[in-house]
């Protein structure tokens, strides 16, 4: 089976003032295939969130390709990077990153307003993608009206309505308390058996664990990868 | 990009999630927008205002003041110089004496005084006219007679009320034979004049007093008259008739002593001072809106650094630069546009209400120059604001704290 997302010898290196370069990534080789459920770990600083950003397409290497799914990330610019993201990429982020004062419903629909798909059409994906996560009863609710875990829920429907490839999940549970965290984790394996590719980031091993397969990274490379 | 009309919902339900700051926003703009509307309204107005009341003297009617005008003399110089007015009843004679195509020749001297009758008594104006003027103007009474030309050379002690003066002073009693004090004399009243004239600018040019050139002069103790209106046979003989006038007059007075002027003329040079007036009070005007302009600035660039996350977010899920470009602007020249429509509404809804006291002229195209600089100041100032939301990096913008 073709890999969903192949990374080949990818370097990522920031300039920062006065010409230091800092080296996020000294050279990763990867290959995501569908149906995966993968935990990305590593302490801060080893480039696991570089490697987010380039998995997730909100970033270029400096040197080595990227190929999701027959596209060559390189050759794209900043506009066809947004339409592939809109696409292919389903983000999860640790502050939820819902629009305040906008019900769980239309911060559901966002990324179908960029995707060009009618206003009925929007309305009608989001009621269904609110109650696969469990939430048909909270549609009008905004954000500050629901509890972490459920704005969690909201930002993990917003990332299922473009019926991605990939949702990218970076640490889901770091704003959860334990419970809260538990059941987004196993909403996320559920969504995982119901043929969702997933790739989260965390630093916690307890929760990399509830993965299928672990990949440890430390100073900009990976040091071990390994499948349950 | 996605379509217009989805980024115009968009920066619409943007705006309304802060509903009290997108209105104070919009404020600076309504209020420039309405002063510019109300301000040329009322000078236009009084343009409008100022013609019709000229109008009413005819366009082959030379007017004769004193001192000099226009030309760069000083316009209040003659408008309030009969106690200096070197012009006599001499002078309309011999102007009369010129012959075709000169034609009627009229005198007149205006002041103001008490008016009282039965306790009642009011400030109004006084006109002496000579009968010619009364013929030139039009002036004719509703009841009872006008004064003659034997009445003028008998400096008789009668008077003619104009309609709003009757009424208040006499109420509905009949105001023929009763006698008026002005000053100290005592003044019969023979007739009442016809309504004439448009009103306006909280004058009533109904409530006045007309007697006989010559009861003037007495009353006012006075040899001189104000001005001498010249009728020309027709409106191309006009210059011919301010010629021969000039040189009659020039016989006796000084070139600045007097001044000869067509009504035509006249309505011209205060005209031109009056749209100057305009522009400069809608310019003024116009000033606030540029302000309004730079307070739409300033709330747009706070409302994209408060909204760096979302533009952050709105990226990450698939958001053009564009789209994020368009949005912002749009969303400014929503703000600036609303308060523009705002503005001429309430603009134009305070010109009616004063237009029941004075005369007020909405012009449309104070309106739409009202619509297309709000729109362009909406543009101009949003566009910064919205360019650096559009080059955000989605990165940076999703961790910004």
């Amino acid at each position: 089976m073709t890999p969903l997302i192949t990374l080949s010898k990818v370097v990522k290196t920031y300039k920062l003032e006065g010409d230091i370069e800092v080296h996020a990534l000294i050279g990763v080789d990867l290959k995501i295939k569908e149906g995966e459920f993968v935990a990305i770990i590593g302490p801060s600083g080893s480039g696991k969130s570089t490697l987010m950003h380039i998995i997730g397409i909100l970033d270029k290497p400096t040197s080595g390709t990227v190929t999701l799914e027959d596209h060559n990330i390189a050759s794209l610019s900043e506009e066809g990077l947004a339409g592939l993201r809109n696409k292919h990429i389903g983000f999860v982020f640790q502050a939820f990153n819902l629009l305040p004062r906008t019900t769980a419903l239309e911060n559901v629909e966002l990324p179908l307003i960029y995707s060009g798909v009618s206003v009925d059409e929007r309305k009608k994906r989001a009621e269904e993608v609110l109650n696969i996560v469990g939430l048909a009863d909270r549609m009008e609710h905004t954000p500050s009206q629901l509890s972490g875990g459920q704005q969690q829920r909201v930002a993990i429907a917003r990332a299922l309505i473009t019926k991605p490839s990939l949702i990218l999940a970076d640490e889901p549970t770091g704003n959860l308390d334990s419970k809260a965290g538990e059941e987004i984790l196993s909403l996320l394996k559920d969504l995982n058996k119901k043929g969702n590719t997933i790739v989260m980031v965390t630093h916690e091993l307890g929760i990399a664990k509830e993965a299928k397969r672990i990949i440890q990274m430390k100073d900009g490379e990976i040091i071990s990868d390994k499948t349950k | 990009m996605i379509p217009i009309t989805e980024i115009l919902k968009l920066s619409i339900q943007s705006l309304m999630r802060n509903k009290s700051r997108s209105l104070l926003t919009m404020l600076g703009i309504i209020i420039g927008v309405s002063a510019v509307i109300l301000l040329v309204s009322i000078g236009q107005g009084l343009q409008t205002y100022i013609t019709k009341q000229f109008e009413t003297l005819g366009a082959n009617v030379v007017m004769v003041m004193p001192g000099k005008f226009g030309g760069g003399g000083n316009f209040a110089s003659s408008a309030n110089s009969f106690m200096v007015s070197k012009l006599s009843l001499s002078d309309v004679d011999k102007i009369s004496r010129l012959g075709p195509p000169v034609g009627l020749v009229a005198a007149s001297l205006e002041s103001t005084a008490n008016v009282s009758y039965a306790g009642k008594s009011r400030y109004s104006n006084i006109g002496g006219y000579s009968s010619a003027y009364l013929k030139i103007m039009n002036l004719s009474t509703s009841t009872g007679v006008m004064y003659t030309d034997a009445d003028d050379r008998a400096s008789k002690n009668v008077v003619v009320l104009g309609e709003s003066l009757v009424t208040k002073l006499f109420g509905s009693m009949n105001p023929i034979g009763k006698s008026v004090t002005i000053g100290s004399q005592k003044f019969r009243v023979i007739g009442v004049l016809n309504k004439f004239g448009a009103s306006g600018f909280g004058l009533d040019i109904n409530e006045f007093v007309a007697m006989p050139l010559t009861t003037a002069q007495k009353l006012l103790g006075t040899k001189s008259i104000q001005s001498i209106g010249v009728q020309a046979k027709d409106k191309n003989s006009v210059p011919t008739v301010i010629n021969m006038v000039k040189k009659e007059l020039g016989k006796r007075l000084k070139e600045d002593e007097f001044s000869v002027i067509d009504s035509a003329n006249l309505i011209q040079t205060i005209n031109q001072v009056l749209s100057v007036l305009t522009l400069a009070l809608g310019g003024i005007a116009a000033i606030s809106l540029l302000v309004g302009g730079v307070g739409i600035m300033n709330i747009m660039l706070v409302s994209v650094t408060e909204r760096t996350r979302e533009i952050g977010l709105r990226k990450a899920v698939g958001a053009k630069p564009t789209d994020i470009l368009y949005q912002f602007l749009i969303e400014a020249v929503v703000l600036s546009l609303g308060g523009g429509v705002i503005g001429v509404i309430l603009g134009s809804l305070g010109a009616l209400a004063l237009s029941s006291f004075l005369e007020t002229t909405i012009t449309w195209w104070s309106i739409l120059l009202s619509f297309g600089v709000s729109a362009a100041v909406g543009i101009i100032f949003g566009v910064a604001p919205a360019a650096r939301a559009s080059k955000l990096n989605p990165i940076e913008a999703l961790k910004y704290e």
